[in-house]
């Protein structure tokens, strides 16, 4: 597709994005399929703790659900599948972000609003049986582990290596809290409270800037092990104090931040309307890629796997179930929340990450810099994310008389930046999702021994003991493939399958929630089922294919660890899938 | 004021007033902590984090009223 204005693809993408929103998400999903009402009261009303279940204003939900599924996933995966071209990410990014993941996220968070906030695992438990509930729970229980494990080890290893990074996050939360404080105690209106926390935000980056933080010697893996550390005790805070008090304000401001990153990508590429993408639409449907040790790697059924969070992620159908739904004041605010939220993902891995990769792509004044000698795809995904984000801003805003080098690097370390202000969020959001799904996982317990029960289910004891099983992944050094890696990266590799294997068992319980409990018939039931059908296909496929072709070209330790993991996925996902079937025999014959 | 109030003040308001110092003098030396070694600035600017988390919520405690306003409580 020679010759593709930037411009054509920014208008495109908002267009799709705002019919979706006003005709499939209100009209379809809202008001035909959901049929939320008003005057319903939800568990953040009904159940009200103080703790969890806290209705919060609809924007600062959305900011916290909208930070909490943006962490990197949106940014990295499109990144790595350039290697198609721009053509194929985008389309994927549209379809699977319109017909699935929004439908994923948004049914997700209305069925655990009608089954009292309890999580889409516990909720299949009325459509597939209880067996299913407990399988589902340990499977995510399993994955969350394995989220926290992965993000304090990336958050440690950031912290060591951009110790600036490590500053701005210490004085990113107090502020967040303080922010909270002059809301909810001093009782100060949102938008003076905001400007001001977001005055001190900026003081913030500008001070983390010039002010690195450095916690010791990085040698021997010292100041990680230190990081890993301190990052499980804030875990544990975090994750167990009331949401109001941190979690809320701190995504609110979150979310400011992605606006804006999201906001300036808009205007980027208003400024460059005229430029030519460089980038090839196509490629090839099969290039070798770096993350799946270096197999041709076809885009069906291997997409799902490599773009998560743009367009379908299993993750947020625990953030929806999990955090978001205890704190949802009305049933109307769902499709804001839960279905927008995932749309702006959507964007921001259109016009933050693919366009701005696509218009950079082999850039003569970036080629004359040294950032590459051919192309972009010389440099690792979040290089390639960066460089691109930072050329269009600064090509855009050199037309209207600032300097593009000053431009170029400050939006490229703002790139960067934004990102990973972010992993914070999601390490604390996956620890108090997984204190939840131990929680619920551990019920039957309660008519064993009760007072056995009542330790392990408090909020502090559960959040220990996920911190504790994750830092046991994080924290020690094993060699992989000759290198000195963190242990979670022997099972990290089946991760994106896992994670996706779990979006497809959600949007199925989803389906199965909408045929059975909504008793949804017709062509409405059809707009659900399909998509989850198509993407169960999808992810089973392409996770016995990354079993087959990948797993077994990957360091013999790494073999047997992600290897195991991948085939447990798959027993299980069978198991869930027959599940499913007599569920929906069931829901056939009760009519 | 309750122990548990006092200690939340007290957490917080030390807490708050070493996190200041060390954000004041890490901008004049232009780093806080250390590469060589673990240094006691750095161990105290992580304590006086956990202060500062953990102290409001000691503190404060209670929900606030605009949030159990909100919950019709």
């Amino acid at each position: 597709m020679p010759g593709t204005y930037v411009i054509e693809l920014v208008v495109i993408v908002l267009a799709i994005y705002t019919v979706a929103y006003m005709f499939y998400g209100r009209k379809v999903l809202q008001e035909k399929i959901v049929r939320a009402r008003a005057d319903s009261p939800t568990p953040a009303i009904e159940k009200f703790d103080g703790v969890d279940y806290v209705p919060a204003n609809k924007y600062v939900l959305f900011g916290h659900h909208f930070a909490s599924i943006a962490g990197a996933g949106p940014i990295v995966g499109p990144a790595i599948a350039m290697a198609y071209g721009w053509a194929l990410p985008l389309l994927w990014v549209l379809f699977g972000n319109v017909f699935i993941g929004t439908v994923h996220d948004y049914l997700a968070l209305m069925a655990s609003v009608r089954h009292g906030g309890i999580s889409i695992m516990s909720v299949s438990e009325s459509v597939m049986g209880r067996k299913a509930r407990y399988i589902f729970l340990a499977y995510t229980f399993m994955a969350l582990l394995l989220v926290y494990a992965a993000f304090a080890s990336i958050a440690a290893v950031l912290f060591v290596s951009s110790p600036s990074a490590a500053t701005l996050s210490i004085l990113y939360m107090p502020i967040a809290l303080f922010m909270g404080i002059m809301m909810y105690r001093i009782g100060l209106d949102t938008r003076i409270a905001t400007l001001i926390t977001l005055a001190l935000v900026a003081g913030a980056f500008y001070y983390s800037y010039y002010t690195p933080f450095y916690i010791g010697p990085a040698e021997n893996w010292n100041a990680y092990h230190k990081w890993v550390i301190i990052l499980g005790i804030y875990a544990i805070l975090a994750a167990s104090l009331p949401v109001w008090y941190l979690l809320q304000p701190r995504d609110f401001t979150n979310s400011y931040i992605l606006f804006t990153f999201v906001g300036l990508s808009v205007i980027g590429g208003i400024l460059v309307a005229d430029k030519v993408l460089l980038g090839p639409a196509y490629t090839s449907f099969s290039p070798k890629i770096a993350g799946f040790a270096n197999q041709p790697t076809p885009f069906w059924p291997a997409i799902p796997l490599i773009i998560a969070c743009g367009s379908l992620s299993g993750f947020h159908s625990l953030v929806s179930s999990g955090t978001t739904s205890k704190q949802l004041a009305s049933e109307l605010e769902g499709l804001f929340v839960g279905y927008g939220a995932m749309l702006t993902e959507g964007a921001l891995s259109t016009l933050a990450v693919i366009i701005p990769i696509s218009l950079a792509w082999d850039a003569s004044v970036l080629k004359e810099a040294g950032v590459f000698k051919e192309n972009i795809l010389e440099l690792s995904p979040v290089a390639r994310f960066a460089v691109g984000y930072g050329y269009m801003l600064g090509t855009g805003l050199s037309r209207i008389g600032v300097d593009y080098a000053t431009a170029f690097s400050v939006f490229k370390l703002f790139a960067v930046i934004s990102l990973i202000l972010f992993v914070m969020t999601t390490l604390d959001t996956a620890t108090r999702l997984a204190r939840f799904a131990f929680q619920e996982m551990i019920d039957w317990m309660e008519r064993v021994s009760k007072p056995l029960y009542t330790v392990l289910a408090n909020k502090w004891v559960a959040s220990l003991i996920v911190v504790l099983i994750g830092s046991a992944m994080a924290y020690p050094i094993v060699e992989v493939g000759g290198k000195e890696v963190a242990a979670f990266r022997v099972v990290w590799p089946a991760f994106a399958g896992v994670n996706q294997m779990l979006a497809a068992l959600a949007l199925l319980t989803s389906a199965l929630w909408v045929y059975a409990v909504l008793r949804v018939r017709g062509a409405y039931s059809w707009l659900i089922l399909v998509p989850a059908m198509f993407l169960w296909v999808t992810v089973t496929v392409g996770l016995a294919w990354w079993l087959v072709v990948v797993a077994t070209k990957l360091p013999l330790i790494q073999q047997v660890g992600a290897g195991s993991i991948a085939l447990v996925s798959l027993i299980l996902n069978l198991v869930l899938i027959v599940l499913f079937s007599k569920g929906l025999s069931r829901a056939r014959a009760a009519v | 004021m309750d122990p548990k109030e006092a200690l939340g003040a007290a957490l917080t308001i030390i807490g708050l007033l070493i996190f200041l110092y060390i954000i004041a003098s890490g901008a004049g030396s232009g780093a806080i902590g250390s590469k060589e070694a673990t240094s006691s600035d750095a161990i105290m600017t992580i304590v006086a984090w956990f202060m500062i988390l953990i102290g409001p919520a000691l503190w404060f405690g209670e929900t606030p009223a605009v949030i159990k306003r909100k919950a019709g409580r």
